[in-house]
């Protein structure tokens, strides 16, 4: 759900006042977790955040803080959670770490590279050739199969191995390789999750990113799908960054930030 | 449930406006139809009434009586004239039209009388009513100023009738029988010689050249002369000329059917136009039926486009219906909501409708040609009661046409929709039973049909038989089916090339072939919009400028020449010494036209034109041909002709013609029939002009054929002849043209036509009247520009480029707007898919490549098959549907005209339409966020 709903709910919707969630604040959030640096190595850093702010104008001209300035660091070849309940910002997060999103303040990096100084086009060829996108719901294509919807990922990444056999290799992979004919609205939510994924990571990225991948999914295709995540990261290596407010999941995470009210309050 | 309607129709405010486009417009268009179609009959009426008068020289509806009254019991002129007056107030109880002027006569038939002068004749004393305002005395005084003078009573008599009988002022004449009770016989004496103050009165129904020898007497006079006399019956006759403004497709069969009823109870009713309106009544309905006919494929257009507005609408609302079906509203209150709805929008349509179709019929009625307004034809009229009948009936058919697709969603519920949403590639059902080859087959084979009917088909035209509809509305059909057919193969070949270079094409092309080919349902729709519009436009330009340009080309043609005037010439008569008569004529001065060269207007020749000339080749005699006696130089300067009709230019033909005294240029059918060729000799022969001997020849002559020509100024190979059963048949005339001097050498010196080329300064009105006020009396004329002017004012014409040029302009607005929303929705319905697109890395740039290549394989190509399916139909229809309005076999065969100003105009109105679209696309797609655009998903 998105964070004007949050701010619907009554008793939510306090103004919050820069002064108050200013550097201070977001200095101490960081310390609070500063001791933990030192777990992995710099090297096995892909991304971090620093300070990360978002705010988004509101309709009476005051702003909503989304992100009050958060730090966080995903590491490499791991499976990070972004935990939290609706509204508390993690989709926000998500797509400032992924380029799809400008944070307000602050600094994202990945690989060493400024996100928010780096031109929309090299944004654009981050998101094309190193990341990959698994959506909650509908993310793929509805006028191509799922073949072509992998396919599509791969000539977007200019892949450059033989395409047909990827397409193949991910669509076994995610265990759909005897459906690979069907069109999006032929397959179940699960199914049709199942192939976001192979796209996503057909071709090779370093980081996929999910937003609430499980979010739309009974139990069991939920789990599928993480079981595939779990062996992507231990079989492949792949960085996977995924949001989710299911309790349950984790558990399954190298790394898990909790995050409420645009801050992180928790980190395992 | 007003509220909640008001509020569903601003959420979709822009949607819901092109569907009141929509309704507007059908309203607009079907109101409009009977008001043009009347305004179309009057016309032709008015028109068939100044025709009659031209062709006849007389006035052309007159409604009378020719009776006589017995003075027993009608003893005086008071109740003789009431008598007149209760007549005339029966018939206008019925006949309501206004009387423009009476010519109204009482006259005793006295018998012989013997004048001053010794020599006897009969007689007739007439009064006439109000007479005095229409005469002027030429010679003595008016009855007013007159007295009866010895008993003789005074009377004026008519310049012709003083002519012809040796008449002067004074002249006293004394009848042999009619006399007093005291024995003294009626005398009268000629007062004043009369002539008509004007000639073109209409008055003058009966001109005073055909009056018979009479004197006419003051109303006083009259009376007197009844009792003193005991005349036992007074005559009369009495024309009213009808103000035939007043007669209308309103009471047009009324006042026929009332004064045929006069005529049945009393026979000595006159009247001259019960027949003008029969003919009326029988094209009415040719003009009723070409009207729905060519306002067919428009109205059709229409409907589809609220069809798919509406549907567009439901589609996106179809969430929205499937929720309330599962919190238990039923189908037929959704129905309800979406008639409600409409049923909003058409009452707001009808207010716009109803006054716009009044503009249309006005915009329609003032169409010169096609896409060409001129503001001066006032005669159609505005609001009748049918056209809001009309417009209630587009109304409720526009109602229906909104709520017909609701049938589909309203059964829907939330589950099932969702099951639905994603299905794509579903083929039409046109594509799938291949109903396009079906429809082009029928097409094809119809038209091939009537293109071997062609001369059946012109002949009935020309019997005045309603065309078959069929022709037109096969053109309809072969366009819409030959459009589908040309999509379907559209198709394929998308499928091709994106099959070709399947492995390679980018991701923007990848992505944007699969889209045309994956939803080519949704873009059937506004392809097949845009075939239609365009090859309609095309065929309809084409069609109105091959009607309009061979029209005026054959008038250009028939005419010969700018203008054709003939004088009255004075014909003698003398008795040779065996008896015979023997005639001559008196040739006015040509100078008096070479004279206005280079001034008034450029050329004049004299040209003899006898079109019962016979003909004669080897023994056979073919009458009732055409010869012509020229000048060669002048003719040549003068007249003029289409220079392609000819194998030669026919100035070639002029200059043989020239050198050869006794030479003959004759018609290449002539040739043909006898196998003629130059060299070879005919003979030619004219007759007598005195009419009771017209079958004694003058003189046959020989002629050398220098020259054989298949087209000549003012030669019309084909006339028409109907015969009693109503039958037309086509008679081939003939030509000889001869050197003048040697016309006249062998006939004698006859009366000729002067033909002139006007300048560009002075139009051929202004040529006649300067003519008319220099003394030269015209006795007839042909004018090029008055055939054309009077041909484009021809109701047919009228109509035909009238609602062409109305098809044309509703086609291309519901095109523009169709085409902006289709793309519109189909951006705002795609949000999500940029969203992904955007997020999987794709950039701006990529994203507009795929939308211009969508663009161009859809709606470009489709536009691009609009242009070859229109030149197509025009290939194969427009001479045929030509036939409609040119039955006649003429020397200048029916010929495509094709106006690059139209296809102009059209490609301009298409690339505005594709740039605007482009510009509302990249501004939504600017405006759109991707982290919004994801949000979409998330439901």
């Amino acid at each position: 759900m998105s964070e004007t709903v949050y701010n619907n709910e009554p008793g939510n919707d306090q103004v919050y006042d820069e002064t108050i969630y200013g550097d201070d604040t977001a200095g101490q959030a960081y310390d609070e977790f500063g001791d933990n640096q030192g777990v992995y190595d710099q090297d096995d850093i892909i991304i971090s955040a620093r300070n990360v702010v978002k705010c988004f104008p509101m309709g009476n001209g005051e702003k909503f803080y989304a992100l009050k300035g958060l730090d966080m660091d995903v590491p490499r070849g791991k499976l990070t959670i972004l935990k939290g309940r609706s509204g508390s910002g993690k989709t926000t997060l998500l797509n400032i770490l992924s380029a799809l999103d400008d944070a307000t303040e602050g600094e994202v990096y990945v690989n060493g590279n400024e996100l928010n100084t780096m031109p929309e086009t090299e944004r654009e060829k981050l998101r094309r050739y190193d990341i990959g996108f698994v959506f909650q719901s509908v993310a793929l294509i509805p006028i191509m199969n799922a073949y072509e919807n992998v396919d599509f990922g791969l000539r977007l990444a200019d892949y450059e191995g033989n395409r047909d056999e990827r397409i193949k290799e991910v669509l076994d992979m995610v265990g759909l390789g005897g459906r690979m004919q069907h069109l999006p609205s032929e397959m179940s939510g699960g199914e049709q999750q199942r192939v976001a994924i192979a796209r996503a990571v057909a071709h090779k990225p370093q980081v996929i990113f999910a937003d609430e991948p499980t979010g739309a999914l009974d139990t069991a295709s939920g789990l599928t799908v993480m079981k595939l995540f779990k062996e992507l990261v231990a079989k492949e290596g792949i960085t996977i960054v995924m949001t989710t407010h299911d309790p349950n999941l984790m558990e399954l995470g190298d790394v898990v930030y909790e995050i409420e009210d645009g801050e992180i309050v928790a980190r395992a | 449930m007003l509220n909640f309607l008001q509020h569903k129709l601003l959420n979709k405010k822009w949607l819901n406006a092109c569907l009141l486009l929509g309704i507007v417009l059908l309203i607009a268009v079907m109101s409009c139809t009977p008001m043009f179609k009347n305004g179309a009959l009057d016309m032709m009426l008015s028109t068939k009434f100044g025709d009659k008068i031209e062709e006849t020289n007389n006035y052309s509806c007159v409604l009378g009586r020719e009776g006589s009254c017995d003075t027993g019991k009608y003893p005086d002129m008071a109740s003789i004239m009431n008598r007149t007056e209760k007549y005339h107030k029966t018939w206008f109880s019925y006949v309501d039209t206004k009387v423009l002027t009476e010519q109204v006569k009482y006259y005793i038939d006295g018998g012989f009388a013997t004048s001053t002068s010794g020599k006897k004749d009969s007689y007739k004393l007439a009064y006439m009513p109000g007479l005095e305002d229409h005469i002027k005395i030429v010679h003595g005084k008016g009855l007013d100023e007159s007295e009866v003078v010895d008993g003789a009573y005074p009377c004026i008599i008519t310049e012709e009738i003083a002519d012809d009988n040796n008449l002067t002022v004074g002249e006293t004449i004394t009848y042999d029988k009619i006399k007093d009770s005291s024995d003294n016989p009626l005398k009268f004496y000629i007062a004043g010689i009369f002539a008509e103050k004007d000639y073109g009165d209409y008055y003058w129904y009966i001109r005073k050249s055909e009056f018979t020898k009479q004197g006419l007497v003051s109303l006083d006079a009259f009376d007197e002369i009844i009792s003193k006399y005991s005349i036992p019956t007074v005559y009369s006759t009495d024309y009213n000329m009808l103000d035939y403004s007043d007669i209308t497709h309103r009471n047009a069969s009324n006042i026929r059917y009332y004064v045929k009823e006069f005529s049945k109870a009393d026979d000595h009713i006159v009247e001259n136009f019960t027949d003008v309106i029969k003919e009326y009544e029988n094209d009415a309905k040719t003009i009723g039926i070409i009207i729905w006919v060519l306002e067919l494929p428009i109205l059709v257009l229409l409907l589809a486009f609220i069809y798919m507005v509406s549907s567009q609408i439901l589609e996106m609302e179809e969430g929205e219906i499937a929720m309330l079906k599962s919190r238990g509203t039923s189908t037929r209150q959704i129905i309800r909501i979406y008639m409600g709805q409409s049923a909003i929008l058409s009452v707001i349509a009808l207010f716009i409708g109803i006054p716009m179709g009044y503009g249309l019929c006005k915009l329609a009625a003032s169409s010169n040609s096609f896409l060409e307004f001129r503001s001066d034809r006032t005669c159609f009229y505005g609001m009748t009661a049918s056209a809001f009948v009309y417009s209630l009936v587009a109304a409720v058919i526009a109602i229906l046409f909104v709520t017909l697709p609701v049938f589909k969603y309203a059964k829907n519920s939330i589950v099932e929709q969702k099951r639905k949403s994603g299905k794509i590639n579903v083929k039409p059902f046109w594509e799938k039973y291949f109903l396009d080859v079906i429809f082009a087959a029928v097409s094809i084979y119809l038209l091939y049909n009537y293109r071997k009917q062609r001369g059946v088909i012109a002949l009935d035209i020309l019997a005045g038989k309603r065309p078959d509809p069929l022709i037109f509305l096969n053109s309809s059909l072969f366009i819409f089916a030959v459009g589908l057919v040309i999509l379907r193969l559209i198709k394929y070949l998308i499928r091709f090339i994106y099959f070709i270079g399947r492995k390679k094409w980018k991701p923007a092309l990848y992505a944007s072939f699969l889209q045309i080919t994956r939803t080519s349902k949704k873009q059937g729709f506004i392809s097949v919009f845009l075939v239609m519009t365009i090859a309609m436009g095309i065929f309809n330009s084409n069609m109105a400028r091959t009607i309009n340009d061979n029209n005026q080309k054959r008038e250009a043609y028939n005419a010969g020449t700018d203008l054709r005037v003939s004088e009255h010439w004075a014909m003698g008569i003398y008795h040779d010494k065996d008896k015979n008569s023997n005639w001559y004529y008196e040739e006015p001065d040509f100078e008096r036209f070479t004279g206005y060269e280079g001034s008034l207007y450029d050329m004049a020749t004299r040209v003899i034109y006898d079109d019962s000339a016979s003909i004669s080749v080897g023994g056979e005699t073919l009458d009732n041909n055409v010869l012509m006696g020229i000048h060669t130089k002048e003719f040549g300067e003068t007249a003029s002709l289409q220079s392609d009709l000819n194998k030669e230019h026919w100035y070639n033909y002029l200059n043989a013609l020239a050198q050869t005294s006794n030479g003959v240029i004759i018609s290449s059918n002539l040739a043909r029939k006898y196998s003629l060729s130059v060299g070879d000799s005919i003979s030619y022969t004219r007759y007598n002009p005195i009419k009771s001997k017209a079958d004694e020849p003058i003189a046959t002559v020989s002629g050398n054929v220098v020259a054989i020509v298949d087209a000549w100024p003012g030669f019309e190979q084909y006339s028409y002849e109907k015969d009693e059963k109503g039958n037309v048949s086509e008679v081939e005339k003939y030509l000889v043209v001869a050197n003048y001097a040697y016309v006249v050498g062998a006939f004698g010196q006859t009366p000729y036509e002067v033909w002139i080329k006007t300048n560009s300064s002075n139009d051929y009105k202004e040529v006649l009247s300067q003519l008319e006020n220099d003394g030269i009396k015209v006795s007839s004329y042909i004018s090029k520009d008055k055939n054309t002017l009077k041909l484009m004012d021809s109701s047919l014409v009228v109509i035909t480029n009238g609602l062409f040029s109305l098809s044309f302009i509703v086609a291309v607005v519901l095109c523009l707007v169709g085409f902006l929303i289709y793309w519109i929705t189909s951006i705002k319905q795609r949000e999500l898919l940029f969203g992904i697109y955007r997020a999987m890395g794709m950039s701006m740039k990529e994203i507009n490549k795929m939308l211009i290549n969508e663009q161009i394989f859809s709606s470009v190509l489709a536009s691009l098959a609009g242009y070859g399916v229109g030149a197509l139909t025009t290939m194969l229809f427009v001479k045929l549907i030509a036939i409609v309005y040119l039955p006649e076999t003429h020397n200048i065969p029916i010929s495509l005209a094709v106006n690059p100003m139209d296809i102009i105009k059209l490609t301009a109105v298409v690339i505005v339409m594709f740039i605007a679209c482009f510009i509302v696309i990249r501004t939504i797609l600017k405006k759109m966020n991707i982290t919004q655009a994801l949000k979409l998903g998330e439901d």
